[in-house]
């Protein structure tokens, strides 16, 4: 009897289910936007106390717009490591494409979160400005390699997603050559390929290559317009690929 | 006794005497000088009169104006872009190079966060 209900119940349990990459993913977007938005509440705070201390320059006021500080920056490094994660996360659904480099830049993305956690243990004990003063001029160095990585990491998804999508269309490519219906109506189309595929690929690699440049100036030099440029023209040509596969089986479908 | 002649004093002209009496001359009338409250109540109802016949004028032919009687305008047809049709596509061939078409172009739905640096500088 005992063994019955032993099995009963070890059957009958349902399997928690796994979120998928993408419900993850829209998870980690929501909680970066709801934080985004507490960032900007405590940043208008912020504004007000300090308006406050400026005119009236008093110890209460000071010390407003002192906690205001702690608040608007404690919930900017959430913001940041939330956005941070949502971005890490987003780089597992084609991570397939470029293991090496796309596990590289994850883990780039996780010490930054992890700086980020950091910092926040340490901002609640600020009691004064000149410590704030000097945890802001740190922050203020250390973004710039934040950003250099989320700006890395957003270029290797835009990466992977061409890729992805140039292997697509040569996976359909050829299961569309071995149809019976086929009469090397193909042959021209994969005889243009390698071509297409190259300019495609070098599109890429030069987006890769902008993102991997030095930052050397103290200001962050963005190159994410010039690497969307890039991307931009590979979608161009994946396009046309795809397009001219469409009308050739189109043409012997009919 | 002397007949008395019957003498209509109320209508000289009618009086069988011959007698005219003369009627005094009545000074000219001056004419009547108006109260300047008066002249400027006059020149008020004036105005007053010509702003509302401006007022009706202008309105009437503004109502003309936007009463313009609606001509059927002809739509434009629509400008058939050389696109192949989805539907000359195989059913087997469909799905699938309509999902390659959605992944060309979709990119990570996220904005880059936008942060002031000068915060407690």
């Amino acid at each position: 009897m005992w063994l019955f209900f032993l099995l009963f119940f070890f059957f009958n349990l349902s399997p928690v289910k796994a979120q998928t990459q993408d419900e993850l993913f829209t998870q980690y977007r929501q909680d970066y936007l709801f934080l985004r938005d507490e960032y900007q509440k405590n940043y208008l705070d912020f504004l007000n106390k300090k308006n406050v201390y400026i005119q009236y320059r008093s110890i209460t006021s000071e010390q407003d717009m002192i906690e205001s500080t702690k608040a608007v920056l404690f919930s900017r490094n959430k913001m940041l490591k939330s956005f941070l994660m949502a971005l890490r996360v987003s780089l597992d659904k084609y991570k397939n494409i470029n293991p090496v480099n796309t596990e590289k830049n994850q883990i780039q993305l996780s010490k930054w979160e992890e700086w980020l956690d950091e910092q926040n243990l340490i901002i609640p004990n600020f009691t004064n400005s000149s410590d704030i003063k000097e945890w802001a001029t740190l922050f203020k160095n250390r973004y710039l390699e934040i950003q250099n990585a989320f700006y890395q990491a957003l270029t290797q998804a835009d990466v992977n997603l061409r890729l992805y999508n140039l292997n697509e269309i040569k996976l359909l490519a050829e299961e569309i050559k071995t149809d019976p219906k086929n009469n090397n109506f193909t042959q021209d189309w994969f005889a243009s390929f390698p071509v297409k595929s190259d300019l495609i690929k070098n599109s890429l690699e030069t987006a890769t290559a902008l993102a991997q440049k030095p930052q050397k100036a103290r200001t962050f030099d963005n190159y994410y317009p010039e690497v969307r440029v890039q991307t931009q023209k590979a979608d161009s040509y994946l396009e046309s690929l795809l397009a001219d596969l469409k009308a050739i089986t189109i043409k012997f479908y009919n | 006794m002397a007949e008395i002649p019957y003498q209509n004093i109320d209508i000289p002209q009618n009086n069988p005497l011959g007698f005219r009496e003369e009627m005094p001359a009545s000074p000219p009338a001056a004419p009547k000088k108006l109260s300047p409250k008066i002249i400027l109540l006059i020149a008020l109802g004036a105005i007053i009169l010509l702003l509302f016949i401006i007022s009706l004028i202008v309105s009437s032919r503004r109502k003309n104006s936007n009463s313009i009687t609606p001509i059927i305008t002809p739509t434009p047809t629509e400008i058939i872009a050389p696109t192949v049709s989805k539907s000359l596509l195989p059913e087997i061939y469909q799905e699938k190079f309509e999902t390659i078409e959605n992944n060309i172009n979709q990119d990570l739905e996220i904005e880059i966060p936008a942060i002031d640096l000068e915060i407690g500088l």
